[in-house]
């Protein structure tokens, strides 16, 4: 990547402002994968400066910053599933870099945390737009430029995620999540899909018969078939532990 | 665009480009320990601490750095030389190259967690590559630094 210019706005009108000032301006996360795209960038809207790394526990859920890092929400007390999608997400260090925010706003098919808050059905709140599902805007996108602001994670009863990667930090072949009854399933190759109000009685073979695995490069769809259904498997029994029954 | 940088304790006012990362200031600026690997922040090579975090220089804009402690190996030569001994004495060093970097990410691991388990240890330390020792030898070291049982 290269940039010509980079602006700290003071607050967010400041930032959208800045934001729709250029067309190809763009506002830099932890900015790792930004760095590795091959092209130039006008201005960089860098929100350092706007408090926005921070978790707050409320009544029935959690309100996330969307410049926390990976690493915070790895020690925090935020649902499993999403402390648990950070864990082998590259080191240490590249996860004191990146951010929430920008996990979700590149809406990557791989990722092990769109695919935790796509199963806690996360609510994402944008300066213009207002508040959206975490699912709507991963399938759909906005329409026009807007900045995250808020994240808001429900507290389910139950959540988890299991994924499969070749090496432990790498990118997974396939990631599961469940929160009470709701799976998601990612890195298809495709991007994450949620199975809703599942029976949990029901075998994982049949949870996940309609959801199509892909073959790329990695491997196979049916390679891929299988994993899922053992990763939900393991969640299930791991869910039986936490109930008792 | 000029920033104000705390290097190892050294105040340094520096003309950095919008997007000029911290590996490039750093070795400009003569601390030569910090290593460009993949450039990717995928190795761990360039790591160094920023405000307290560990952190690969590669990625790290040079402007998000104003006014924030930067702490390289030169900065921690005593807690660097009884780190590096520890690991010598495994007989893990064969090229060097990773060391720098590994070094920090010990110093971080030892400054959040005093008494880490071997697990521990291994997944702080899993962002750091070394392509010649096969890790064992650095194991068997740092298990003995922190005193693992």
């Amino acid at each position: 990547m290269k940039c010509l210019d980079i602006k700290m706005p003071s607050d967010f009108e400041e930032a959208y402002a800045l934001l729709n000032s250029q067309k190809k301006a763009t506002i830099i996360a932890g900015g790792l994968f930004l760095r590795l795209q091959k092209q130039t960038i006008p201005l960089l809207i860098d929100l350092s400066g706007l408090n926005l790394d921070y978790i707050k526990e409320v009544k029935d859920g959690f309100i996330v910053g969307p410049m926390t890092s990976l690493r915070t929400i790895e020690k925090s007390n935020l649902p499993t599933a999403l402390k648990e999608s950070v864990k082998q997400i590259s080191g240490v260090g590249t996860r004191n870099l990146a951010t929430i925010g920008g996990s979700i706003c590149g809406r990557y098919p791989f990722s092990d945390i769109d695919n935790a808050l796509m199963a806690l059905n996360a609510h994402l709140i944008f300066y213009k737009s207002g508040k959206t599902s975490m699912r709507d805007y991963y399938q759909n996108g906005l329409e026009d430029k807007d900045i995250l602001i808020e994240i808001v994670v429900p507290k389910p009863g139950f959540s988890m995620i299991k994924y499969y990667k070749k090496v432990y930090t790498d990118f997974s072949l396939v990631n599961v999540s469940l929160a009470d009854n709701d799976v998601a399933i990612g890195a298809r190759p495709n991007r994450s899909m949620v199975v809703k109000n599942v029976d949990l009685n029901l075998s994982s073979k049949i949870i996940l018969e309609d959801v199509e695995f892909g073959t790329d490069f990695q491997a196979s769809g049916a390679y891929r078939r299988a994993l899922a259904e053992a990763l939900l498997d393991d969640i299930l029994k791991e869910r039986k532990a936490f109930y008792g029954s | 665009m000029e920033v104000k940088l705390i290097i190892n304790g050294t105040h340094y006012k520096f003309a950095a480009d919008p997007d000029e990362y911290l590996l490039d200031t750093l070795r400009k600026l003569g601390y030569k320990s910090v290593k460009r690997g993949c450039d990717t922040s995928s190795c761990g090579v360039c790591s160094i601490l920023v405000d307290g975090d560990l952190v690969p220089s590669c990625s790290f804009l040079t402007v998000r750095a104003h006014n924030k402690p930067i702490i390289t190996v030169e900065g921690i030569q005593l807690e660097a030389r009884k780190i590096g001994e520890m690991i010598t004495a495994e007989g893990v060093e064969q090229c060097g190259f990773c060391s720098p970097g590994h070094v920090m990410a010990v110093y971080a691991l030892m400054r959040e967690n005093t008494h880490p388990s071997l697990n521990e240890i291994k997944h702080y330390l899993a962002g750091n590559l070394c392509r010649c020792s096969g890790y064992e030898g650095q194991h068997r070291a740092l298990k003995k630094l922190m005193e693992v049982k």
